[in-house]
């Protein structure tokens, strides 16, 4: 196998050695004028970056398919049927402050608690590139602290210039077409514009309580309007269905249906002086059916057969950003406020309009102030600071201040090594779901924000052919939102843990470039928690190869055997995706690609007798044509 | 091996910094003109590379070849299209017939394409390094 992988990376690098000088300098410019190199944040540190290239020869088509490479991150399947990413160790997504951003937008969602949820799974076709920082800064980008940032850039106009058809259809059933047109206007205004049709199949299930679907639906327009240095105006609409997978108890279930509807404006207006501003709105509205054969307990306490429930969120968001240069320093200060309200627009059980019962505190309303200073002592160091402090109002009945608190220090040793250290204090207001109204666990006005303390380094060796990575540090958690492992009354509650956890991470990554076309990635990661649900630890390994008009993706996820929260073990999984795309001409190319292709992907049990991977072993194969 | 490796990282020193500017100056030194051309180009920081290894006038009715992006960049007596144009958007090929090549960015990439007919007219000889960017019509 060994002989094997060597003789083929040999090849390719053999058949990418015929380019002439003029490609290779072509290749080269390209390479030097990748987007993601004018914004990644250096002094982020810990910061793994998908570019353009690397996300179409993945042909990766949602952000689960970047995730699920990602370390410290495990894709798995939750009861309700959604892939949802869960931090290592972790079994759900609840209290995961991870923040997800289209361009300056942060992607909200109340209705669901954390927006990794979010069913409409994030689309990338109109996405250049993506950079997650796994020690996220909320001084740098804005909105909520999070631990981990993921911010996706949308494809530059000028740089498309075109019109753009995607068909793509699955070995499963599941088939989308999606229309992109991006390029310029005039001199002066460019627009980006997608639509996307996703039918979405998963095998049915066969467990003892019934046959159980995921099979998804979903329509998403998305539009941007930029005018140059001037301004930016995006919007995105999303319509979704979708089965819920463990309300198909029954037989003769009469509907199993979820419905999402999602909508965003955005305005990013540059100013004079060094300023900006950015204002938002977001509406969402998350509704679900069902019925069952076996009456449910609900967060009412009410024991019901059939549930009707409709969730609104309103989100209204508003930033002033201003930048200070000097010759070695910058300064960066940002006031925000962000209105984020909560509302039960339908709530009927068996038939009948339902009370819930966890008060009023529905509405947050979040003022922040913070600034992000960074200072070059010399060629060699710079020290980075970012500091905030959030005024949180819960529906004008009690005030919260939170703070937050970020330091870094940044040294290159003999040109080769980049050393990175990074201290941070983050208070986190609990979710509306947390505070205000969940549908099986009761929620709790009194709970309190709870602390992340983070102490992280970052060694980078830079060679000339590869960059080698090793990293680690320790996490403290008080007081986190959670449920009793063993509650004593039905329905839970959240509650503030009312203790201190610890964990610590490290990893090691190596990135070895053959040429310009030519590359492979080989990562190892562990993440020590007490009581872990999900896979501590695991490894990745992908090569990415370009020969002739055929460019080509092999990657391998593993993660380790664990037991999750109901003691249940499961094997280690092994999840290899192989892709290969075929440039036929300037306007057509073919894709294929394999996804666990070993039927080995991570696994979890989602009723008593039923286990499900986030994606069943398939095909897809597609068409790309160019206008 | 090691040359190998040495040429690999003097063309990587060689085109750390590269631009605009420099690759289509790269195209123009490959592509074979009867004559030398004396070149037109509204942009300051194309003129300034251009300079290094062609004639660069600062009056576009003088110049044999014209590059330019916008068609509203060049002054209005400009006589096009009487000149050889050579295009910084793929648009400027259904703009101008007398454009012969475009360097242009599509689908997230830089691209090239030279029309095969108009070259010929033009009298300007592709060398085999970009033989595979030429074609016979504008799409």
């Amino acid at each position: 196998m060994k002989r094997v992988l060597l003789c083929a990376i040999f090849c390719f690098s053999l058949l990418a050695a015929q380019e002439n000088e003029f490609e290779k300098l072509l290749n080269r410019y390209a390479n030097h004028h990748e987007l993601y190199l004018s914004t990644k944040k250096e002094n982020a540190g810990h910061v793994i970056i998908f570019s353009r290239r690397d996300i179409d020869r993945m042909q990766a088509y949602i952000l689960d398919d970047l995730l699920k490479t990602v370390r410290f991150f495990n894709i798995k399947v939750d009861s309700r049927g959604f892939a949802v990413p869960v931090l290592a160790g972790a079994s759900n997504s609840y209290n995961q402050p991870i923040r997800i951003y289209i361009d300056n937008y942060q992607i909200e969602s109340n209705t669901f608690g954390s927006p990794l949820d979010k069913i409409g799974k994030i689309n990338l076709y109109f996405i250049d590139h993506v950079e997650i920082y796994l020690l996220g800064s909320s001084t740098q980008f804005g909105g909520d602290p999070g631990s981990i940032v993921i911010k996706l850039y949308t494809k530059k106009p000028e740089r498309e210039n075109g019109t753009f058809l995607q068909l793509l259809a699955g070995s499963d059933h599941s088939n989308s077409e999606e229309i992109l047109f991006a390029g310029e206007l005039n001199k002066d205004y460019s627009l980006l514009f997608n639509a996307t049709r996703l039918e979405d199949r998963y095998d049915t299930i066969h467990s003892k309580i019934g046959p159980l679907d995921r099979d998804g639906k979903r329509y998403d327009f998305y539009a941007k309007l930029n005018h140059r240095d001037d301004f930016e105006i995006d919007m995105e609409y999303i319509h979704h269905r979708y089965d819920i997978l463990k309300s198909a108890l029954k037989k003769d279930i009469r509907l199993n249906e979820g419905k999402l509807e999602n909508l965003y404006i955005h305005l990013n207006k540059r100013l004079p002086w060094q300023m900006m501003i950015d204002v938002s709105f977001t509406n969402e509205e998350n509704g679900f059916e069902f019925l069952t054969g076996t009456p449910q307990i609900l967060s009412n306490n009410k024991k019901v057969s059939s549930l009707e429930q409709t969730l609104v969120t309103e989100i209204g968001y508003g930033a002033l950003t201003k930048t200070f240069e000097w010759n070695k320093a910058q300064l960066l200060l940002r006031a925000e406020h962000k209105s984020s309200h909560l509302r039960l627009k339908r709530y009927n059980g068996d038939g009948n309009a339902m009370k819930h019962i966890s008060g009023n505190r529905n509405t947050i309303r979040r003022t922040a102030i913070s600034a992000h200073f960074r200072y070059d002592i010399d060629d060699s160091n710079r020290l980075v600071v970012g500091l905030e402090r959030a005024f949180v109002d819960l529906d004008r009945s009690s005030d919260k201040t939170l703070d937050y608190a970020r330091a870094g220090y940044i040294t290159n040793i003999y040109k080769r090594f980049d050393v990175k250290v990074f201290a941070t204090h983050k208070e986190i207001m609990p979710t509306s779901k947390e505070l205000y109204y969940s549908t099986v666990i009761k929620s709790n006005p009194n709970l309190k924000p709870y602390t992340f303390d983070t102490y992280s380094t970052e060694i980078i060796y830079n060679a000339d052919r590869y960059t080698l990575e090793f990293g680690g540090g320790k996490n403290f958690v008080e007081d986190i939102v959670t449920t009793p492992q063993n509650p004593k009354s039905k329905p839970p509650t959240f509650i503030n843990s009312g203790r201190k956890t610890s964990s610590y991470k490290s990893y090691l990554r190596l990135d070895y470039f053959l040429d310009t076309d030519n590359k492979w990635t080989a990562e190892i990661f562990k993440t020590w928690i007490d009581d872990p649900t999900s896979p501590t630890a695991g490894a990745y390994l992908a090569l990415f190869n370009s020969f002739g008009q055929f460019e080509c993706y092999n990657g391998l996820v593993y993660r380790e055997e664990y037991t999750d929260r109901n003691g249940k073990a499961f094997d280690a999984s092994f999840d290899w995706t192989a892709a290969i795309t075929w440039h036929k001409s300037k306007h057509l190319l073919f894709k294929l690609k394999g996804e666990n292709l070993l039927d080995r992907a991570l696994e979890s049990y989602i009723a008593d007798d039923a286990i499900a991977t986030p994606r069943e072993r398939r095909l897809l194969i597609g068409m790309e044509y160019t206008f | 091996m090691k040359i190998f490796f040495t040429l690999f990282f003097l063309i990587g020193a060689l085109y750390a910094d590269i631009d605009d500017a420099k690759i289509v100056k790269e195209i123009l030194l490959y592509l074979k003109f009867a004559n030398a051309p004396k070149l037109f180009t509204p942009y300051p920081a194309f003129k300034s590379i251009l300079r290094e290894d062609f004639n660069v006038t600062s009056r576009c009715d003088e110049a044999d070849l014209v590059i330019v992006k916008y068609p509203e960049d060049l002054p209005r007596h400009c006589p096009l299209p009487s000149q050889a144009v050579f295009g910084l958007d793929y648009k400027l090929l259904h703009h101008y017939p007398s454009a012969f090549g475009a360097f242009y960015w599509k689908k997230g990439r830089p691209n090239i394409t030279l029309i095969g007919p108009r070259t010929r007219r033009l009298k300007i000889e592709i060398p085999d390094a970009l033989e595979k960017y030429t074609e016979d019509r504008v799409w």
